[in-house]
């Protein structure tokens, strides 16, 4: 009942603000003309009376520009309080998402796409700079407001053709098709090997495509405007062959180097790099490979630490390599399909929440128009027990059917729905009367009868009231 | 946009129209460089991501300025510091005079803007007359990055379709992908002739064989001597050897011996004997100028 109350008062308000928003151009041509002094009157009241907190429908409103801010420098996430506070508090968390469950997306996210920059063929960097800008921007936004399938997407393309390696984003989705299969396979447990993935083909070109490819393309948008297009990243992967260089190692033990190389790409999945500079993550995961290979070797740490001469402290070196082996600790690969169910129960949370918030706005509205437009008391009556509100009704009823009369009446549907109304608040007795033809008749007739009774009482307060005539059109 | 008058179309950019506008709240006049993102094409297109990435980091007086970038549902609008021409058009209006001092001048400031980009680690890759803006008071300013990008210390392969075929250094003519800051070093020594000779073109090729032949025919054939491994450039083919039969008084008449000289060290053939940006600042040719 109360769904039906607030999609009512919703189509109420709604029907009021485009009233409004059609009689005010007219408004030039009505002063020309010689109004009646009752009209002219309401014009003062009116005008007094209009609600300054009322806004008019923001339908075609909509900003449809947005400035890109230059001149912002995100990358590194520790610089100032704000980014430090969402670096612990990602956004995704204010939408009810798990710290867990947020770092489950991101590994995923982050896996996605270095996968398909894989079967893209693209080269390293370009993976490196997708799962960098694929962090950032979820350091900004929340995956529940922002489906993270798209971005993993928008990341390729734009890692792409960051990197000088342009894709089209036609390979983009088929990769990221096969990627979905795929990963829908292991889910499975059926192991994914030359057979299995034989008979894939990729998917044709249909509403879906068209439809990936513009999310895809919107996203990407999205992700420059919130980057401020600062999207050049400067990627440790020279910088450890330069560091394995100068310490001598380059060509006695390239295993540590590949080791190190390797912890780098993993690293990606984490947040080091919004936290770290690339050189102390480079120094980082020399010193974790030199540690882990088979046959480790002690780096110089006398007088002092080596990578010190790299300004690293060792504090962010032992933190990131902290970070690196507790990646390694994973116990399984996130759960795709899992994820998506859970995000999709997070949204329609939101948009619920949201839509009740937007009926509760217009209640609001409408509370604060209502002694304006009529006598009666008819919002409250709605927050009466059940039992009550059938001997209620008639005055809240009154008033509404009053106002929808008034912007229905030019299109003839008021008596109807008037009618229909009348019927359904009845419905409960009418059930014992099914039956009953003579009865039912009966009651039709009675159902007139009220309503007749209904109209006049309508067409007094019409008299009375000191709503605008205009209204009534 | 809401916040701009848009006046009158400038140009055809390399991605997008240009227009001339005021803005409403300061009076500022810009330049409007728009770029359509159709629904069905790829989205940003990747000039235009490179230009603002680069530009957006780029503040100098001889470089042209983003000021703003303004997103809109299918545009995407660069909002730019307004000069008055472009180095093509001044030349136009210059009935072939071009004085010396004026002609030093702007050398200097494209050496100018060349080595701030340079240190920065941004190469430019298309420097020709149509991208050097100058104002009414005769700055000149680099523009059009849109076929820039930035490198990295040991240079990767880059691609080989770059720069206006006028302005293309030799070792990218013969398809090196390893190039650095050496190739608009070339273009910066093709557009110094052209702007002492007021807007005659030095090299003015008309395919990738007949550019290659006017240059040898000015500068001589080079060889494994002059250019060691010349030979293994992926597109090398040999080219008979010609011997110069123009000085270059007869080619720049109007360059003092200094400049001469200084336009010898950017049109070397061999990327690796080529003059940088800094060393050229610091050429004597410049030596007598007071601050331009």
């Amino acid at each position: 009942m109360s769904s039906i109350q607030e999609k009512r008062k919703l189509v109420e308000a709604k029907l009021q603000t485009m009233i409004r928003t059609i009689v005010k151009p007219k408004e030039p041509n009505g002063k020309a003309e010689p109004k009646k002094e009752e009209e002219e009157k309401f014009e003062s009241d009116y005008k007094q009376k209009e609600n300054p907190e009322i806004i008019p429908s923001s339908f075609g409103k909509r900003p449809i520009y947005s400035k890109v801010d230059i001149n912002c420098d995100k990358w590194l996430m520790t610089l100032d309080e704000e980014s430090r506070l969402k670096i612990d508090n990602p956004p995704s968390l204010a939408d009810g998402l798990s710290k867990e469950l947020e770092e489950e997306i991101r590994y995923l996210g982050c896996e996605l796409i270095q996968q398909g920059a894989i079967l893209l063929k693209l080269p390293q960097t370009a993976a490196a700079t997708g799962q960098i800008l694929f962090q950032r921007y979820y350091y900004q936004k929340s995956f529940v407001r922002y489906h993270f399938e798209h971005a993993v997407q928008a990341c390729l393309l734009l890692a792409s053709k960051i990197e000088e390696e342009p894709r089209r984003p036609r390979e983009v989705y088929n990769v990221f098709h096969r990627l979905e299969r795929l990963h829908r396979l292991q889910q499975s447990g059926i192991e994914i090997n030359k057979e299995t993935t034989h008979g894939m083909k990729p998917p044709v070109i249909d509403v879906n495509y068209i439809n990936t490819k513009q999310h895809m393309i919107n996203s990407e948008r999205r992700i420059l405007a919130t980057l401020g297009f600062v999207v050049h990243v400067k990627h440790p992967h020279r910088l450890i062959v330069a560091y394995g260089y100068s310490l001598g190692i380059t060509n006695s033990r390239p295993d540590i180097l590949q080791k190190s190389w390797n912890y780098m790409n993993d690293g990606l999945r984490t947040d080091i790099f919004m936290r770290y500079k690339p050189e102390t993550i480079a120094c980082a995961c020399i010193f974790l490979a030199a540690r882990t290979v088979e046959d480790p070797l002690a780096l110089p740490s006398s007088p002092f630490h080596w990578f010190e001469a790299f300004d690293a402290s060792d504090r962010d070196v032992e933190a990131i390599a902290l970070q690196l082996v507790n990646l390694y600790a994973r116990r399984r690969f996130p759960n795709w399909p899992c994820i998506k169910a859970e995000l999709e129960t997070l949204r329609n949370a939101k948009n619920a929440e949201k839509a009740a918030e937007k009926a509760k706005e217009i209640a609001e509205k409408l509370e604060k128009m209502a002694p304006e437009l009529e006598y009666s008391n008819g919002i409250e009556s709605k927050k009466e027990s059940p039992i009550n509100e059938r001997e209620k009704k008639s005055g809240a009823d009154r008033s509404k059917d009053r106002r929808r009369k008034r912007s229905n009446e030019r299109d003839g549907k008021g008596d109807r729905r008037d009618r229909d109304r009348d019927r359904g608040d009845r419905e409960d007795r009418r059930k014992d009367d099914k039956r009953d033809k003579r009865k039912r008749s009966r009651s039709r007739s009675r159902d007139r009868k009220d309503k007749n009774r209904n109209r006049d009482v309508g067409k007094k307060y019409h008299r009375g009231s000191n709503s605008p005539p205009r209204y009534r059109r | 946009m809401l916040n701009y008058d848009k006046m009158e179309k400038i140009g055809e950019g390399t991605y997008g129209t240009v227009f001339k506008a005021r803005n409403k709240s300061s009076g500022e006049i810009v330049a409007l460089k728009r770029v359509r993102l159709d629904d069905d094409d790829e989205g940003v297109p990747s000039s235009a991501l490179r230009e603002i990435c680069i530009l957006r980091e780029l503040k100098h007086r001889n470089v042209v300025r983003l000021y703003d970038v303004v997103h809109s549902e299918n545009k995407l609008t660069l909002v730019f510091e307004f000069c008055d021409q472009d180095l093509k058009k001044f030349f136009d209006s210059l009935n072939g005079y071009m004085d010396a001092m004026t002609a030093r001048s702007l050398m200097l400031q494209l050496l100018r803007g060349l080595s701030f980009c340079h240190a920065h680690h941004v190469l430019h890759r298309d420097l020709k007359p149509q991208n050097l803006l100058i104002n009414t008071n005769g700055t000149l300013k680099l523009a059009d990055f849109g076929l820039a990008r930035a490198f990295g210390v040991p240079v990767r392969c880059f691609s080989a379709e770059v720069v206006t075929l006028w302005y293309r250094p030799p070792d990218v003519l013969f398809g090196a992908k390893l190039y650095n800051t050496s190739i608009d070093m070339w273009s910066a020594g093709c557009i110094f002739a052209e702007i002492s000779n007021a807007g005659r073109p030095l090299f003015p090729g008309a395919d990738v064989d007949d550019q290659l032949k006017r240059i040898f025919k000015q500068l001589g054939t080079p060889n494994e001597e002059s250019w060691p491994s010349i030979t293994q450039l992926p597109d090398y083919k040999p080219f008979p050897v010609v011997h110069p039969t123009l000085t270059w008084s007869q080619i720049v008449p109007n360059l003092n011996t200094r400049g001469r000289d200084l336009l010898q060290k950017l049109l070397v053939c061999n990327p690796a004997g080529r003059i940088d940006a800094d060393a050229a600042l610091r050429h004597a040719y410049f030596a007598d100028t007071s601050d331009v």
